[in-house]
């Protein structure tokens, strides 16, 4: 029995430290597009718009952070905006609503309008911190972008799962829109 | 006349704690964990399958783990909890909660990646995959897992059976391991404490209170009292076939707080043999001077036990047992030995306090020769005005009622016994049997004491 004992205790030991030799890919990494607007303040006027999308594409880029190309801004899927415009008077430029904080971490979003409709919206903040925040991110970003697009306004649905991120999201595209709108 | 007690033993200590409050300390924790699961949006989504996979996957994380501290705490023999209840029926609800947290656990880790794949419209061994390789610490709670799975598999009946004691035991020890290696991804992945930290206070020193029990009442306790009364073999006596008495002398004996009707679990500490621990009743009433204990020969690791060699070390956990004279309620007694049982009541016949008539001793023996104690026996009831009536023979023997412990033949013998506190000790079949005769004839199951033994 005690040599039987011994056996296992050993394999038990290698086990263990084949286990803890594992290493977890670092997860503390800051979203990849939220880097840069700490120094912008809350709310952006338009005027700031056109070099922080550049700036934020490029942090991206840099950060480790891999699944970030699943949500490369370029490919705008343009709106087929059938619909009008909820109220017309949205001014040409980029705005960046406000942070609006989750239980999970901050949301902020920008908006781009040209022709007076919104052509497209960016999650400039979302929640990153934990690894499961950062898989409801990815796979809500693309939706609420395309829901915001396509209602033109923030009255979105929200994405299942991710129901603090897309209230939050609606919060600060709606701020951000009303900005817009001067 | 006032019993066999001898004045200045010491007593066990007695815990204030209840039964129905450690009930209600047990559901105030399952309700505040509800409460956390649905605070922390568990219970946000369950409309679409994924929502509802991932809640049902963390609620069932929440109570698994819930039930594995629950668990610790049941096997940490502590005294407060053993007084209650007794250790036999702690260890049937181990066995129970421990199936039911498996099972819990193994639904969690089935469905949370499920749920997780199927919000993120990953298949789900890539949804797995990620799981494993991305998530701090998932890797470690899935192989403390793997280690949940192997202790109940191996303590399922079939298994059970085909496995030694040692491989058994062995293998349970490997829950310690398991609940170490899945403790850390709670607290950085669980979507209960990652982001809320007083949920993560509560959970800490939930684990905390447990491992301080553990490390209290199961290692201890047993090792200061061992080093206290540095107990010995001091003599061997063989008192059947199959049965000897080992003496255990010790220092300051009459400050170990033990009593009639309870037990120790005793190691060996010989070369071969250490690493088993028995328990075993005390056959006699302690006197402050010397133990004994008295162990037949099981077939198993026990039969070592029959030529111990004298002065081998004894290291001892307890004293436990519930079966003493803190349970009486009535003035008058019977007691109800089956075998090998007879060891505790042997020592409750000598201690229990009783005028002449008040003590019955019911001694139930398969053959003349398994009757230990018999000319000892004799003597404390001769001394205390006890009636003794054995019962030896096969079932079926012609000076033997039909149903030796049934109710017409326990009426017969004890004609009062409504009106006595019954202790019953023996083997299993034997206990329920009498349970079942006494319920016959109107004894309340207030009045009855029992405890097995179960290691």
């Amino acid at each position: 029995m005690p040599k039987r004992a011994i056996i296992a205790i050993s394999a038990t030991a290698l086990a263990l430290a084949l286990l803890f030799s594992f290493k977890t890919p670092d997860v503390q990494v800051r979203s990849s597009i939220g880097v840069s607007n700490k120094a912008v303040g809350v709310v952006s006027g338009a005027t700031a718009a056109p070099t922080r999308t550049a700036t934020a594409q490029n942090d991206g880029a840099t950060a480790t952070r891999a699944p970030a190309a699943t949500r490369a801004p370029a490919v705008t899927p343009a709106p087929a905006a059938t619909a009008a415009p909820a109220s017309g008077k949205l001014k040409n430029g980029t705005v960046t609503g406000p942070v609006v904080q989750t239980r999970f971490g901050p949301v902020q979003v920008e908006v781009t309008i040209s022709g007076g409709k919104v052509a497209d919206v960016t999650a400039v903040e979302l929640p990153f911190d934990h690894p499961r925040s950062q898989e409801i991110s990815d796979y809500a970003e693309p939706i609420l972008r395309s829901e915001a697009v396509q209602a033109q306004s923030a009255e979105i649905d929200l994405v299942s799962g991710a129901t603090y991120t897309s209230i939050a999201y609606g919060r600060s595209l709606q701020a951000a829109l009303d900005q817009a709108r001067g | 006349m006032p019993g066999n007690v001898r004045r200045g033993l010491v007593r066990p200590q007695a815990w204030s704690l209840r039964a129905s409050d450690v009930v209600a300390l047990l559901i105030g924790n399952a309700v505040l964990i509800a409460a956390m699961w649905v605070r922390h949006g568990g219970a946000g989504d369950l409309g679409s399958a994924a929502g509802l996979a991932t809640g049902a996957g963390q609620l069932f994380a929440l109570y698994g783990t819930y039930l594995v501290l629950i668990e610790l705490v049941l096997m940490s023999r502590s005294p407060w909890l053993e007084q209650s209840f007794g250790m036999d029926r702690l260890a049937a609800a181990h066995r129970w909660v421990g199936f039911a947290c498996v099972w819990l656990l193994v639904a969690h880790g089935v469905l949370t990646p499920v749920g997780y794949a199927l919000g993120a419209g990953r298949s789900l061994p890539v949804e797995a995959w990620k799981l494993l390789t991305t998530y701090p610490f998932v890797l470690w709670a899935t192989a403390g897992m793997t280690l949940f799975v192997a202790v109940a598999v191996s303590s399922m009946r079939a298994a059970r059976r085909r496995l030694s004691y040692e491989t058994w035991h062995g293998i349970h020890v490997y829950a310690y391991l398991a609940v170490a290696l899945t403790f850390a991804h709670q607290l950085v992945v669980g979507a209960d404490f990652a982001d809320d930290p007083m949920a993560r206070l509560y959970w800490i020193g939930l684990y905390a209170l447990t491992v301080a029990a553990i490390l209290v009442f199961r290692f201890g306790q047993p090792i200061r009292t061992s080093l206290r009364h540095r107990l010995r073999v001091a003599n061997v006596v063989h008192e059947g076939p199959g049965v000897v008495s080992i003496y255990l002398a010790g220092r300051d004996l009459d400050q170990l707080a033990i009593r009639s009707g309870q037990y120790l679990v005793c190691r060996f500490l010989a070369r071969d043999g250490w690493w088993r621990a028995h328990p075993f009743s005390i056959s006699a009433a302690p006197n402050g001077e010397w133990l004994r204990l008295t162990v037949k020969d099981l077939g198993d690791d026990s039969a070592r036990l029959q030529d111990v060699a004298l002065g081998t070390a004894v290291y001892i956990e307890g004293p436990y047992g519930a079966l003493t004279g803190a349970r009486r309620t009535m003035e008058r007694v019977l007691l109800v030995a089956g075998g090998i049982g007879i060891t505790p009541l042997r020592a409750l016949l000598e201690e229990l306090p009783g005028r002449p008539g008040d003590l019955t001793l019911i001694y139930r023996a398969r053959r003349e020769a398994d009757l230990v104690f018999r000319s000892e026996i004799d003597a404390i009831a001769r001394l205390r005005g006890a009636t003794v009536h054995y019962l030896v023979g096969p079932r079926g023997s012609w000076d033997l009622p039909a149903e030796p412990l049934g109710a017409d033949s326990l009426s017969t013998l004890v004609p009062d016994v409504a009106e006595r506190d019954v202790y019953l000790c023996g083997p299993r079949p034997m206990m329920d049997a009498v349970r079942r005769s006494l319920r016959l004839l109107g004894v309340s199951g207030e009045q009855v004491h029992s405890e097995r033994f179960v290691y």
